[in-house]
C-alpha cells in the first residue's frame, strides 16, 4: 500500500511539475514582458550554434562535425548571416581558398569595376564592386543567367532581392544577408540629382 | 522515522531529475543551423536515410565560389542539382573532391547524411525561409 | 526492513532511468540502435552496388579482368559484412563495408557512365563558348566607346582566335577534355583583356527613362515585386498577428492608388500617375518592415 501510495505521490507531484514547466516554456515565446529587449535577436551565446544542437543536424554524424564557433575564432566578425566577414577574412589572408579545385597557387581574375546604381526614393545609391566579387565567383556564375552584362537590362527591386532573385541569389542564402542596408546603399545621393530625367 | 525522511530525500532525488529531464525535453530546439548550411533532401528520405547538409562556411573557408559554382557545375539552387550516390561514387558534384585525395571519402556516410529526418530541402536560415516562417521560430510545431 | 529496501531499490530506479533520459545521447543503448541502422543502410546500398547497380552491369559487361576481380572481392567484402551485421559484429561489418566502398570507387570510375559524363562535357563546352562571344562582343563594345589602341590591343586576337579554332576541332574530334581545357583557356584571355579595359572604372547607372511612359512602367513593375512579396507571405501565413491588419490594409490601399495612377495615365498626368505608385511603394515597404523583414 505504502508504495503505491509513494508512486502515487512522486507522479503527482512530477505532473505538477511538468504542467509548470510547459507554463515557463510557453510564457518563453510569447513573451508578456513588455520590457524584454530584442526577444528575437538572437544573442551572441547562440549565435553559430554547434551541429549537435542547431535543430538541423541529427544521428552520430552531427557530434563528429566542426563547430562553426571554433573555425570562426580567428576571423573577423560581422554583424549578419555566419557573423563572419568573409571579404575581410580574404584580405588579411586570415583564410585562403582555392581558386582552382588541385592548385593551391592558382589566382583570380579580379576585375576591378564599380557600378553604381542610382535608386529611386531617398535611399543612398547602390555601389557594386566587381573586385570583392570576382575574387570569389567566375564571371560566368553571374553573367547572362542572373544579371546581363548590359547597361539599363537588369531590374532590381529590394522585393526582388528578398525573394531570391538578382542579388538575392547570393545575399540572404550563403553571402551576407540584406538586413545591413549600408553595406550596399553606400554612396549618398547629391543634393543637386534630378529626379529621373523626362525628355 | 528514518525510513520515511530517506523515503522523502529520494523521492526528492528523483522528481529533480524528472524536472531536467523535462527541461530537456521540452527545450525543442529551434532550428537555429549555421547560416547558408543547405539541406538536401531530394533521395535520402525515400532511401531511409537522414538527408544531406551541406555547410557552405566550412567550403568557403576552403575554396572559392568559383571553383563548385562554375568548374564542378553546382546549380545555385537547394535541390537543383540532380545529384545521387552513385554521380558521387562516379566522382561527379560531391565525388570530384570527397574521393580519398582531396577530402575523405564516401565510406563516412553519417558525416554528410546528418541531417534530421524529414527535413525538406532548403537554404537554411535564408531570408526567404524566414520570410515564409514566423521570425523567431517559435516551438517546434 | 524489506519493505524499506524495497523502497529504496525501486527509487533508484527511477532515478537511473532519469540518469540514462538525460544523457541518453551517448547512452550505449541509443548508439547501438542508432549505428545497426547506419550499418543497415550501408548494406543494403552496397548490395544495389556491387550486385544491381549500372557500374557492376559495365564491369560485368567488359574484358577488364582486373575489374572483374575488384568487383568479385567487393563482392565478397559485402557478403562478409552482411554476416557480421546479423551477428551484431558492427565494427567488423563497418570494416568490411568502407573497404567494398573503396574498391567500387576506384572501379566506377574507370567506369563511368560515358554518355551521360561526355553529355555534362559537351554542356559545359557550349555554355563556356557563349561566355567567350558574349564577353568578345561586350570587349569590342567598350573598344569602341573608348577608341583607345591601347584598349583594343589588350585583347589578343591572334591567339584567342587560334584558342578557339583549335577548342573546335577538338570538339569535333570528341576530344571533349582538350576542347574544354582550350575553351577555357580563350575564356581566361578575354576574362583578363575585359578586367584590364574596365580597370578601376566606376560606371553610373542612372534612373534615366526615355520618357514618362517608360517610367510609369518601371513604377508599376516595382510596386508589382512588393506586392508579390506581400501576396507570398501572406499564403504562407507568415504575417504575425499584430501587423496581419496593417498590411492588409496597406494592399487594399495600394491597389486603390494602382487605380488612381492608371486613371490619372489616361488622362495623360504621368508625372502625378508615378509620383502616386511611388508613394505607394515606400508605403508596401513599410508595411514589409513592418512584418518583421529586415531590410
Amino acid at each position: 500500500m505504502s508504495i503505491v501510495r509513494n508512486l502515487i505521490i512522486n507522479t503527482l507531484s512530477a505532473a505538477i511539475v511538468f504542467a509548470l514547466l510547459l507554463l515557463l516554456v510557453n510564457k518563453e515565446s510569447h513573451s508578456a514582458d513588455p520590457n524584454q529587449f530584442n526577444r528575437l535577436l538572437a544573442p551572441p551565446s547562440k549565435r553559430n550554434p554547434p551541429p549537435t544542437h542547431d535543430g538541423i543536424h541529427d544521428g552520430p554524424g552531427a557530434s563528429m562535425l566542426q563547430t562553426p564557433k571554433s573555425a570562426f575564432d580567428t576571423l573577423p566578425r560581422s554583424k549578419s548571416g555566419n557573423y563572419v566577414d568573409w571579404v575581410k577574412s580574404l584580405e588579411e589572408n586570415k583564410i585562403e581558398p582555392r581558386y582552382d579545385k588541385t592548385d593551391p597557387d592558382a589566382k583570380p581574375i579580379v576585375m576591378d569595376l564599380n557600378i553604381v546604381h542610382e535608386v529611386k526614393g531617398s535611399m543612398p545609391n547602390v555601389v557594386y564592386p566587381h573586385k570583392q566579387h570576382t575574387e570569389w565567383l567566375d564571371c560566368s556564375n553571374c553573367h547572362p543567367d542572373i544579371f546581363l552584362p548590359q547597361k539599363g537590362a537588369n531590374n532590381i527591386s529590394m522585393a526582388a532581392i528578398l525573394l531570391g532573385e538578382k542579388c538575392g541569389v547570393c545575399h540572404g542564402k550563403v553571402a551576407f544577408p540584406v538586413s545591413e542596408c549600408r553595406r550596399c546603399h553606400s554612396q549618398p545621393k547629391k543634393k543637386s540629382t534630378p529626379k529621373a530625367a523626362t525628355k | 522515522m528514518k525510513t520515511y525522511d530517506e523515503n522523502i530525500v529520494l523521492a526528492i532525488v528523483l522528481l529533480f531529475c524528472m524536472v531536467l529531464v523535462a527541461v530537456d525535453l521540452l527545450t525543442a530546439r529551434d532550428a537555429h543551423a549555421e547560416y547558408g548550411d543547405v539541406v538536401i533532401n531530394n533521395y535520402s528520405d525515400a532511401a531511409d536515410m537522414r538527408p544531406v547538409v551541406f555547410p557552405h562556411w566550412f567550403h568557403r573557408v576552403r575554396f572559392r565560389c568559383k571553383v563548385c559554382h562554375a568548374d564542378l557545375g553546382f546549380k545555385f539552387e537547394a535541390g537543383g542539382n540532380d545529384i545521387n550516390m552513385l554521380k558521387i561514387i562516379d566522382g561527379e558534384y560531391c565525388g570530384a573532391c570527397h574521393d580519398g585525395d582531396i577530402a575523405w571519402s564516401v565510406e563516412n556516410c553519417d558525416l554528410c547524411h546528418s541531417g534530421a529526418p524529414g527535413t525538406p530541402t532548403q537554404v537554411h536560415e535564408s531570408t526567404l525561409q524566414k520570410l515564409v516562417a514566423p521570425a523567431g521560430g517559435g516551438r517546434a510545431e | 526492513m524489506a519493505r524499506n529496501g524495497s523502497y529504496m531499490v525501486s527509487h533508484i530506479c527511477a532515478v537511473l532511468m532519469a540518469f540514462i533520459l538525460l544523457f541518453g545521447d551517448s547512452a550505449t543503448a541509443v548508439a547501438d540502435i542508432d549505428k545497426s541502422g547506419s550499418i543497415y543502410n550501408k548494406v543494403k546500398f552496397l548490395d544495389w552496388l556491387v550486385n544491381s547497380s549500372p557500374v557492376s552491369i559495365r564491369v560485368k559487361n567488359s574484358n577488364d579482368d582486373e575489374a572483374k576481380q575488384q568487383l568479385k572481392r567487393a563482392r565478397e567484402m559485402w557478403e562478409q559484412s552482411v554476416e557480421h551485421s546479423e551477428k551484431s559484429e558492427y565494427k567488423l561489418a563497418e570494416a568490411h563495408i568502407n573497404e567494398a566502398l573503396k574498391l567500387m570507387t576506384g572501379v566506377s570510375r574507370k567506369f563511368r557512365d560515358q554518355d551521360r559524363v561526355n553529355q555534362a562535357r559537351r554542356e559545359l563546352y557550349k555554355q563556356v563558348k557563349d561566355h567567350v562571344d558574349m564577353f568578345v562582343v561586350a570587349f569590342d563594345r567598350i573598344a569602341e566607346e573608348k577608341d583607345d589602341d591601347h584598349i583594343r590591343k589588350m585583347l589578343d586576337r591572334n591567339k584567342l582566335a587560334s584558342l578557339i579554332s583549335s577548342a573546335e576541332s577538338k570538339y569535333a574530334d570528341d576530344d571533349l577534355v582538350m576542347a574544354n581545357h582550350l575553351m577555357r583557356q580563350a575564356a581566361d584571355i578575354v576574362d583578363h583583356a575585359l578586367s584590364d579595359a574596365r580597370h578601376e572604372e566606376i560606371l553610373l547607372r542612372e534612373l534615366s527613362f526615355d520618357n514618362l511612359q517608360e517610367e510609369y512602367a518601371y513604377e508599376v513593375q516595382r510596386n508589382e515585386s512588393y506586392v508579390m512579396i506581400i501576396d507570398l507571405m501572406q499564403k504562407k501565413a507568415a504575417t504575425s498577428q499584430a501587423s496581419a491588419g496593417y498590411v492588409e490594409k496597406m494592399i487594399e490601399a495600394n491597389a486603390k492608388r494602382r487605380e488612381e495612377a492608371e486613371v490619372l495615365v489616361k488622362n495623360g498626368d504621368y508625372e502625378q500617375g508615378i509620383t502616386l505608385l511611388e508613394k505607394s511603394t515606400d508605403k508596401l515597404s513599410r508595411a514589409l518592415r513592418v512584418s518583421g523583414i529586415p531590410f
